[in-house]
């Protein structure tokens, strides 16, 4: 471990419809952020204007502080909410290290669902986990939301404010102690994927 | 009895004019010139010429209608209705029936063998009738347009004017109906593009309506 090295890891934001997704890498990338958001039609038209399509893509940089260290590169991929989409999602997920979690705390009604989706996404991923939970100030509320999602006690519960780029910081602190922490699990010579991202490429993007 | 003449005995001489399927006078009946070639062959020598006129002319016509409504099946093979004349009923429900104006295109757009309209964020809205419903179609296909939205502006395009997908099976066509519509054109194989993306282009004003319409107040 001598000069700069670089990693690049692949973040997963998903969730259900409304829930916060596209405001969290929003808040969070360091780039111009590749939304593909259209008015929303129907009956969701009243819980929000736009929505996305296909993909939302921001990036985060964590530069070195010190010789030695590494500079880390978060790519985040935000998926659509609606059931629909769900194949934008399986496309997203390929290869990806840690997935976030976002949900509404204001909005128990998508509760259910959220549970089915976060069990569909995980179910054929070995990755750790992160869930946001979206307009809710309180830790032990976060807690009760994720026990409701029906997550393990270890996995961190973030209760945050996502229309505050802030609150954003706090999610990417703690996907990058999850990322941390299985890398060290993984130093333990298994046969765990996670330090091999190396030459992943950027997706493009530019001035829109 | 022969065929192709009618109810009438077959008559070899001396024709005799028989109600309502002959006329009366000279100045009614045609010309043994005239008389169709089909008939003439198969039933050479059986008849004299201006019986033969007669019926025949009658029966040929019949048949020739028959091979145009044969023709007008072919070309409108994917619609619904049989109806070779439309009435202003039919054309009003085609300007506000989205599923109506999806079939007109197919029916009217040589090479185009399936058309299906969506909201811009993939729900499904109509399409044409062959065309299996499929809710995930509807989600691709706004997926795919949000997406090359993004990648025209990544190469410096202002204006995404439709995305085309080639197959094996044929194109697949997407063009933005306003901002809130999608509208999808399945083809054949081997077809020309320009003429369809000309064609179906001029037809998107009037789902354009039907799109609005759709959204709540």
């Amino acid at each position: 471990m001598t000069e700069q090295h670089e990693h690049t890891f692949k973040i997963l934001v998903t969730g259900p419809f409304a829930a916060g997704k596209t405001s969290l890498i929003q808040a969070i990338s360091q780039s111009p952020v590749v939304t593909t958001e259209v008015a929303t039609s129907g009956e969701e038209a009243v819980v929000k204007a736009n929505t996305t399509v296909a993909m939302d893509f921001g990036t985060f940089a964590l530069n070195p502080l010190a010789d030695g260290e590494e500079l880390v590169h978060l790519l985040m991929f935000g998926t659509p909410g609606q059931e629909r989409f769900r194949f934008m999602t399986d496309i997203l997920k390929a290869d990806v290290d840690v997935v976030t979690f976002v949900v509404d705390a204001r909005a128990p009604a998508s509760f259910q669902e959220a549970r089915g989706m976060l069990e569909l996404v995980m179910n054929d991923l070995r990755v750790p986990l992160v869930i946001a939970v979206n307009r809710c100030d309180d830790r032990d509320q976060a807690r009760l939301v994720a026990e409701y999602l029906g997550v393990a006690a270890d996995v961190p519960a973030i209760p945050c404010q996502l229309i505050d780029p802030e609150s954003g910081r706090e999610v990417v602190a703690e996907v990058l102690v999850a990322l941390l922490q299985s890398a060290e699990s993984a130093e333990t010579p298994t046969d765990g994927p996670t330090a091999s991202s190396t030459d992943r490429t950027l997706v493009p993007h530019g001035g829109i | 009895m022969a065929e192709g003449v009618g109810f009438e005995p077959t008559e070899t001489q001396n024709a005799s004019t028989v109600f309502e399927t002959g006329p009366f006078v000279r100045s009614g009946t045609l010309p043994p010139d005239r008389l169709a070639v089909r008939d003439r062959q198969s039933h050479a020598g059986l008849h004299p010429p201006l019986r033969t006129g007669i019926v025949n002319f009658w029966v040929q016509d019949s048949s020739k209608r028959a091979d145009e409504q044969f023709v007008a099946d072919l070309t409108t093979i994917n619609t619904s209705s049989g109806a070779s004349a439309p009435s202003l009923a039919s054309l009003l429900h085609e300007r506000l029936d989205p599923a109506a104006i999806l079939n007109s295109i197919v029916r009217s757009v040589a090479g185009v063998i399936g058309a299906a309209l969506a909201s811009a964020d993939g729900r499904s809205v109509a399409h044409s009738d062959h065309l299996m419903h499929d809710p995930s179609r509807a989600a691709m296909i706004a997926a795919t347009m949000g997406l090359a939205g993004q990648l025209i502006g990544v190469v410096g395009g202002r204006q995404l004017e439709e995305v085309v997908v080639r197959a094996d099976t044929g194109y697949v066509i997407v063009f933005a109906v306003g901002s809130e519509g999608v509208l999808t054109v399945l083809t054949r194989p081997s077809t020309n593009l320009h003429h369809i993306t000309t064609e179906v282009r001029s037809r998107i004003e009037s789902l354009r309506n039907v799109v609005r319409g759709g959204r709540p107040a």
